[in-house]
């Protein structure tokens, strides 16, 4: 087995004035290649720190962390987009749709950031809404589709990239439980596929739908 | 990804048409008044060299101050041979004599004709050509001839039928003097404070001994030769006349070339207080460009955490804002420009000038106000690319 995420005492405080909020205490985990894994835990128990630190948003406070082999925490700004850029593919509860674009341009723009030519952007991000079934809505712009129709063109667009990681914080929080399930259903397939997925979540569903659960409480890992 | 930047730029301003129109409207109003007066400028200037040109610019003309009789005994019609001998960049100089009478032939009569006393040289410092018989000679001069050539208005309000020539025309002040018109001159414009064709023309000693007394002349004509530098020459003939009478107060050496040089002086004068207008409106404009990009900036932070998630670098982020505050500028700038040569064609047209809009002043009103948009962009950008993906994208 590959890891793909290696990560040694993790920490992450926030300082805020005089107090130190400490949302990881010191967390150690790998992952490998081709996983499904569930981050789950109550409010407030690190799982978005968690996720922003593997999704290379955000350098851990202390510890370290390799993603595919490269040690990114002490990567500066530009090489952490670079990594954002090739090898994540984030599906955020809010969508995080860019609103004055339409679905096409969307799913187009990770590929702009990597430099790709135009013409194979739009080859590979038509590819990629066809494999979210949304091939009939390309040139609608976010506000004239559904929300689970929303997280598809998200996905799309994190998979556009074809990255080694997709990282999911709570994609199914925003909708209701029967669209949530028809996205958990496209995670599944992703996941056969060979993708490897982190996704954090509060939904039983998901948590009996992943091989492996992390459980985090107050920062720290108590059960994995 | 510029190009796409650009074009997501725009489309965003078509969207926010209002705010867009207001934050360039410093910039629109700045460069639209610098092209106006800079493109009016160079068309007043162009006319006026226009003006000269088909006057012929090698005349020059020595204007005595009225009144002044102290130095009045030194401008005698001799002086204008002696100045021919003694500059050399003078092709030939006259003495004038000008007065305003009444003139008669049969019926028809013509109030307020200038008649000029001048000598034979006069056709040619003037470039003045005949529409009939010929010109004033010296023996006319010197014998005190009663002859007259007219101007083409005089000729054509005396004489309807035409044929002016060899017919006896009146000059009235008190009493009647009678004059052989020998000759009509063609339709001249306007030069040096001289209405050609509303005058008329008769030698320099006919009219002192037959139309008025004088023993000053009332000024005097030079044209230069065609070799020399005519602001040159007016400047020797200066040098001359001062050292002549001790002062440079009697008289006023003046040729269209001093003309078109007070022109261009004034313009660039103009030009030089207008790049301190230009200066301010572009920096005031710049302030606004600035201010709405510091909005757009904060109105856009989760945009901008997406982008980040995404993977685009602080310097992604940074062009991208760059671009969009130079198309903000340079666009305000092309309306600007296209603002300004509408006014000025506007303004041309109405003075019935010559339409030359000032090309330099287009390309550099362009090229600054997109580097107006650089410079008080650069902020906003910087701002933007240094955003915290977590906290931008957690923006609410
Ligand atoms: N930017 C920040 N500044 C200060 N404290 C923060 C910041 N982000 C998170 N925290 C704190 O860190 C702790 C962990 O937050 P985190 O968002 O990771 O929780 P979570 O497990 O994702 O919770 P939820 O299930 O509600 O999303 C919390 O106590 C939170 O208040
Ligand atoms: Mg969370």
């Amino acid at each position: 087995m590959i890891p793909i995420i290696t990560a040694e005492n993790l920490v992450r405080h926030y300082q805020m004035g005089d107090v130190t909020v400490k949302a990881l205490r010191g967390v150690d985990f790998f992952i490998n290649k081709g996983e499904m894994v569930a981050i789950l835990g109550p409010s407030g128990s690190g799982k978005s720190t968690l996720m922003h630190l593997i999704g290379c948003l955000d350098t851990p406070t202390d510890g370290n962390l390799k993603i595919d082999g490269e040690d990114v925490s002490s990567f500066n700004e530009k090489k952490l987009a670079g990594i954002r850029n090739r090898k994540i593919g984030f599906i955020f509860q809010q969508f995080n749709l860019l609103p004055r674009l339409n679905v096409l341009e969307n799913v187009m723009t990770p590929l702009m950031y990597a430099r790709i030519p135009v013409k194979d952007r739009k080859v590979r991000a038509e590819e990629a809404i066809e494999r979210v079934g949304l091939s009939d809505r390309i040139t609608h712009r976010p506000y004239e589709l559904s929300g689970g129709q929303k997280q598809r063109v998200a996905i799309a667009r994190a998979l556009v990239t074809e990255p080694t990681l997709i990282l999911a914080d709570e994609p199914t929080g925003s909708l209701d439980s029967e669209t949530g399930h028809s996205i958990l259903t496209l995670f599944k397939e992703l996941h056969d596929e060979g993708n490897t997925i982190i996704m954090v979540t509060h939904d039983p569903e998901i948590g009996s739908m992943c091989r492996r659960k992390i459980h985090l409480f107050d920062g720290r890992i108590v059960a994995a | 990804m510029i190009l796409e930047n650009i074009r997501l730029a725009l489309k965003d301003f078509t969207r926010n048409k209002l705010r867009t129109g207001l934050s360039m409207l410093g910039i629109i109003i700045g460069v639209a008044s610098v092209i106006t007066i800079t493109s009016l400028g160079s068309s007043a200037t162009g006319s006026i060299t226009a003006e000269i040109t088909q006057a012929g610019a090698d005349t020059i003309t020595v204007f005595l101050t009225k009144g002044d009789t102290s130095t009045a005994r030194y401008f005698t019609p001799e002086l204008a041979a002696e100045m021919e001998e003694a500059i050399p960049g003078i092709n030939q100089a006259i003495p004038l004599q000008q007065g305003s009478f009444l003139l008669k032939y049969g019926r028809e009569e013509l109030e307020g004709v200038t008649v000029f006393g001048v000598e034979e040289a006069f056709s040619e410092i003037f470039h003045s050509t005949l529409a009939q018989g010929v010109f004033l000679t010296e023996r006319d001069n010197q014998g005190k001839k009663a002859v007259i050539v007219l101007g083409s208005e005089v000729a054509e309000t005396l004489f309807p039928g035409g044929n002016a020539a060899g017919k006896y025309v009146r000059v009235f002040r008190r009493q009647a003097k009678s004059f052989k018109v020998i000759g009509v001159l063609e339709e001249q414009s306007d030069t040096m404070g001289m209405s050609f064709n509303t005058s008329a023309y008769i030698p320099y000693k006919t009219y002192i001994s037959r139309l008025q007394r004088s023993d000053t002349v009332g000024r005097y004509a030079i044209g230069a030769k065609a070799d020399a530098d005519v602001l040159a020459v007016s400047e020797d003939i200066e040098t001359y006349l001062t050292g002549l009478v001790g002062t440079s107060d009697a008289f006023r050496v003046i040729s269209p070339s001093t003309i078109a040089e007070m022109a261009e002086g004034i313009t660039s004068i103009l030009n030089l207080l207008l790049g301190g207008v230009a200066a301010i409106s572009l920096i005031v404009g710049g302030i606004g460009i600035m201010n709405i990009m510091l909005v757009s900036v904060v109105e856009r932070t989760k945009e901008i955490g997406i982008r980040k998630a995404l993977g685009a670098s602080p310097n992604v982020i940074r062009s991208q804002f760059l671009v969009e505050a130079v198309s903000l500028t340079f666009s305000g700038g092309a309306l600007g420009v296209i603002t300004g040569l509408l006014l000025s064609y506007l303004g041309t047209s109405l003075l019935s000038w010559v339409f030359l809009p000032n090309i330099t002043a287009v390309f550099i009103a362009l090229v600054f106000s997109s580097f107006v948009g650089i410079f008080f962009g650069l902020y906003p950008a910087i701002k933007a690319s240094k955003l915290d993906p977590v906290v931008a994208l957690t923006f609410e």
